[in-house]
């Protein structure tokens, strides 16, 4: 609070413009890079040509020297890569304030991790292992954040959501529109179960305690919609305690870390398939890039663990679609209408809140919309390519390449996870909070396992084959 | 108050994101709130430009107000 009392004479602030915001939030920033990063594939593409000689990746090795073979090959490549992701960052993150002498040597670090990470789990016994990248990425963050501590000069660079808004975004150019079609209605429906089942669930549990509303509220949007993001949006549309805030993102944070691990673990230990998986996780996992950790790392079993069936993609596409299609896009809603009821039936707090119907647009997560184009500009280059020439030309030269991208997002999202949670600087919560949540938890698990795997089983399976 | 009245409000002049008392700056609000970056962001589109109120000790919308409002002085 001492930052308030520098801002006594600070210049009146102003909210953001429809334009202001087009430089200043992140998510605008995904959909800048992600989309030119599609753009330029695409150009080159037209052009006969490919942009995948910078979409270098780690190719599968069985001793070291294979890697530093690899390395001496594509030392150039790497170095472009490198340029190529500093650029597009660095220019967003100094659009957002971040100074870009800061920014750019914390990347680098940040760049090389995730190089020697994505290696490993290149490596043909990574899967024996069980070093699957994004599950090594976040124990190595973890390990380093709650030891020794990440080193301050290390912060500017973490930036989780930036890179998994960017890594989605790129994600809409390997899916089909039709796809998206054909199977945002099921996300929908399966989302909007478990949605108001957790919601209530955890609202009406923390009466119960005797908790505030406005905090039962917020816990119950953390669980039920977009974790931390759902969080902070309802604990400023309903205008609740900081304290509560701090209580919720706490909750939500150490149940999302928990998750990535247990549920790829419940789900190789029932093989379940794929797409199966991958709709659980984006049922039940409550943030973006700690259900991306753990579909990815489920993903990496198939055709590497015994009886578990289905694309590798599958599960990252199920998670998806189920997560930003059936659950995200919906968070401008649920803060509004929870403005509108903590207004007119709770009690008073001494702040008036005036949202209005503009909030649920101001809230909207705008990288949907970035995930949705790249899927739509994809979806219609590749129209006049049968699936013969789609194979032999549009995918390895196009698709390939951009999904390339999309994974070094990623890796550099899942790493900061690790290297951002400190647990004890995490907010104290209590015994009534995390009993009200974890009730919740029990029935978003149960519930999302139950629609993935009984009600809607038949159509998550297909998607994975 | 009914719901349809609170729908139909409209925000007032003196809200909080002129107030000296409302935080929202992102990188002041991700200090403020341990755990904010790890799985979310001070900087994303859903916390619109919500922030702390140090008067009420809450975390408000920028469009809130109160019959405290303090505008900061010229400089």
């Amino acid at each position: 609070m001492a930052e308030l009392a520098q801002r006594a004479n600070a210049p009146l602030g102003l909210r953001s413009s429809f334009w202001g915001a087009l430089v200043r939030k992140e998510d605008w920033w995904a959909i800048w890079i992600g989309l030119g990063l599609v753009a330029i594939a695409i150009a080159w593409f037209a052009a006969g040509g490919s942009v995948k000689w910078i979409a270098v990746a780690p190719q599968k090795w069985s001793h070291l020297a294979e890697v530093s073979a690899q390395l001496k090959q594509h030392g150039l490549q790497y170095a472009a890569l490198f340029v190529l992701w500093a650029a597009a960052f660095g220019v967003g993150a100094a659009m957002l304030g971040i100074a870009i002498s800061r920014f750019l040597p914390a990347f680098l670090a940040i760049f090389t991790a995730a190089t020697a990470i994505y290696f490993l789990g290149l490596w043909d016994q990574s899967a024996h292992y069980n070093l699957e990248p994004p599950l090594v990425a976040l124990g190595l963050g973890l390990l380093i954040s709650n030891t020794v501590g990440a080193p301050r000069w290390l912060q500017p660079a973490l930036r989780v959501e930036f890179y998994i808004k960017t890594g989605i975004v790129l994600l809409g150019a390997a899916l089909p529109l039709t796809l998206i079609a054909w199977a945002g209605p099921t996300a929908i429906v399966q989302a909007a179960i478990v949605s108001l089942a957790t919601f209530g669930t955890i609202y009406f549990a923390a009466l119960k305690l005797g908790l505030d509303k406005r905090l039962a509220a917020t816990l119950g949007t953390g669980g039920a919609v977009c974790g931390v993001s759902g969080a902070i949006a309802v604990g400023g549309a309903v205008g609740a305690k900081k304290e509560h805030v701090s209580v919720a993102i706490s909750l939500v944070v150490l149940w999302a870390i928990a998750m990535i691990f247990v549920l790829p673990l419940l789900a190789r230990g029932l093989r379940l398939p794929t797409g199966v998986a991958g709709a659980w996780i984006g049922t039940s996992e409550f943030a973006d890039a700690a259900g991306l950790a753990a579909a990815q790392s489920y993903g990496g079993y198939a055709g590497n663990v015994p009886g578990i069936g289905g694309a590798p993609d599958a599960a990252v596409t199920a998670f998806t679609l189920m997560k930003v299609i059936g659950r995200d896009m919906w968070i401008g809603v649920w803060a509004f209408v929870l403005s509108l009821v903590a207004t007119a039936r709770w009690e008073r707090t001494g702040v008036q809140s005036n949202l209005g119907a503009a909030e649920i647009w101001r809230r909207f997560p705008k990288f949907v919309l970035g995930f949705l184009i790249a899927s739509a500009v994809v979806t219609v280059v590749s129209q006049g390519h049968d699936y013969t020439a789609y194979k032999k030309d549009v995918l390895p030269a196009l698709v390939a390449p951009l999904q390339t991208f999309r994974t070094w997002a990623f890796t550099f999202a899942f790493l900061s996870i690790g290297l951002t949670t400190r647990l004890r600087e995490f907010a104290a919560f209590g015994a009534r909070p995390f009993y009200a949540f974890a009730i919740g938890v029990a029935v978003n698990v149960s519930l999302g396992f139950v629609l993935s795997t009984q009600v809607f089983s038949g159509f998550w399976e297909r998607l994975a084959q | 108050m009914s719901i349809a009245h609170a729908a139909r409000r409209i925000p007032q002049a003196a809200c909080c994101i002129g107030c000296r008392h409302f935080l929202h700056e992102p990188q002041a609000l991700e200090r403020a709130l341990p755990g904010m970056a790890t799985l979310s962001s001070a900087y994303a589109a859903v916390r619109a430009d919500d922030g702390l109120c140090a008067l009420h000790d809450r975390y408000v919308a920028a469009s809130s107000s109160c019959e405290r409002y303090n505008a900061p002085q010229a400089a």
